[in-house]
């Protein structure tokens, strides 16, 4: 009798040193929520695949206004980002009309979620770590980030569609579960996405909602 | 005059057939003299392809002049100002065609590796301010038991997702080439 009532404890005290202590999944497994803040670290270098990388410098003063493209002004219905795992591709939509489509990374070294999201916050640059050993990667100004949220991964998971400026392999899995873009396609797709940025952090609101992603098949893995 | 109607007759087509055998023998010689005039290395512009940076700060442009015999692949960077600057040009056997792979450049820009393609033999190169480096040869100087399939794009600064099949066939490593060292790491993942 005593040996099952000191089990049952054990049990119940492992079960919630557990719950309490140990740390919920994020994206970047060392960053984690401070890369949901506006980070802007000119001259700072980082680290991906145990290489030294130069980000790029960002002038927040520097922004231009987005230019519309022809299609974009004319567009009509609601705007929606479909990422197909399996063909590494991104392709946004507003109504019929393609506004862009394009090869993204997903993830390899941890699997990208798959369902519905809407983008709950928009973020200029932000710093970005995780991993260990030979895997950990250190990245200042990570450009154009815009999280994601939805049943599969909660907003504290931190993942999100960004630019990368430390590999050039789009269109194959390179990514701790984030959606890699090429810069010059993540600044467009930044623009466009709502919520409409407004300075250099841009939260999504009841009336002001972020675009729907959808994000379906399997990484070629 | 009416004595002898077929003699004109006669004398009149014998005209129109000597006529018609004059013309149709200069258009005959002109055709031959336009062809030996053609010049032989006269070369015809066929197709332009362009690969824009990650970063959108350099475009680079593949230009091709095609001869009887060759062809002459040009590359030129453009950057946002409109500078233009040629970084490599080679001429290949006919048989042979250059192109751009999608992740050409390096993430810093300051390389490009480009595919040639002879009659189904696939060659990778990297072609730095130095001078080119040949992927696949220097991979099979070293790894003779593995065959290149795909050269992706750059896993890093300097290092080029190479993949390879085992020389039974089967879907072999994936494989880092370092441009700096000019060395391979073989990967513990493989990059689909």
């Amino acid at each position: 009798m005593f040996f099952i009532f000191s089990s049952i404890v054990i049990l119940a005290v492992g079960f919630l040193v557990n719950k309490f202590l140990s740390k919920p999944f994020c994206a970047n497994s060392i960053s984690c929520k401070d890369s949901f803040n506006l980070k802007v670290e000119n001259g700072i270098a980082g680290v991906f695949d145990g290489q030294k990388v130069t980000p790029p410098a960002i002038d927040l003063s520097q922004k231009e206004p987005a230019v519309k493209v022809l299609g974009e002004a004319t567009a009509t219905g609601e705007k929606h980002i479909y990422i197909d795992l399996t063909a590494q591709t991104l392709a946004a939509y507003q109504g019929n009309t393609v506004f862009m489509q394009v090869p993204i990374s997903s993830g390899k070294w941890h699997p990208t979620p798959t369902g519905d999201f809407t983008i709950w916050e928009k973020v200029r640059a932000t710093r970005m770590t995780g991993g260990e050993g030979a895997d950990f990667y250190d990245l200042p100004n990570v450009p154009y980030v815009m999280f994601f949220s939805g049943p599969n991964a909660p907003a504290g998971a931190g993942f999100s569609l960004h630019g990368a400026y430390w590999h050039d392999n789009f269109g194959h899995p390179m990514s701790h579960g984030c959606v890699n873009m090429r810069i010059v396609d993540a600044e467009k797709l930044y623009d466009w996405a709502d919520p409409p940025t407004s300075g250099s952090t841009t939260l999504s609101s009841t009336d002001n909602p972020g675009t729907k992603i959808t994000i379906y098949g399997q990484a070629p893995l | 005059m009416d004595k002898h109607p077929y003699k004109i007759i006669l004398l009149s087509v014998l005209l129109i057939a000597a006529i018609g055998i004059i013309i149709v023998l200069s258009g005959k010689k002109q055709q031959e003299n336009s062809t030996n005039t053609l010049p032989v290395a006269e070369a015809q512009e066929s197709q332009l392809t362009s690969v824009v940076s990650p970063d959108g700060k350099l475009t680079l442009t593949m230009k091709e002049s095609k001869t009887q015999d060759n062809t002459t692949y040009s590359f030129l960077t453009t950057n946002s100002d409109g500078t233009q600057k040629e970084v490599f040009t080679k001429i290949v056997p006919s048989t042979s065609t250059l192109s751009i792979p999608a992740n050409t450049f390096s993430p810093d820009d300051k390389y490009i590796f480009l595919k040639e393609d002879d009659s189904g033999l696939v060659d990778y190169f990297v072609v730095t301010p130095s001078g080119t480096l040949d992927i696949s040869s220097l991979f099979a100087a070293k790894y003779p038991n593995y065959k290149i399939t795909d050269v992706t794009g750059w896993g890093g600064m300097t290092l080029i997702v190479v993949n390879v099949n085992n020389s039974d066939g089967s879907i072999g490593p994936s494989f880092w080439f370092n441009v700096s060292g000019k060395s391979f790491i073989q990967l513990s993942d493989r990059f689909n």
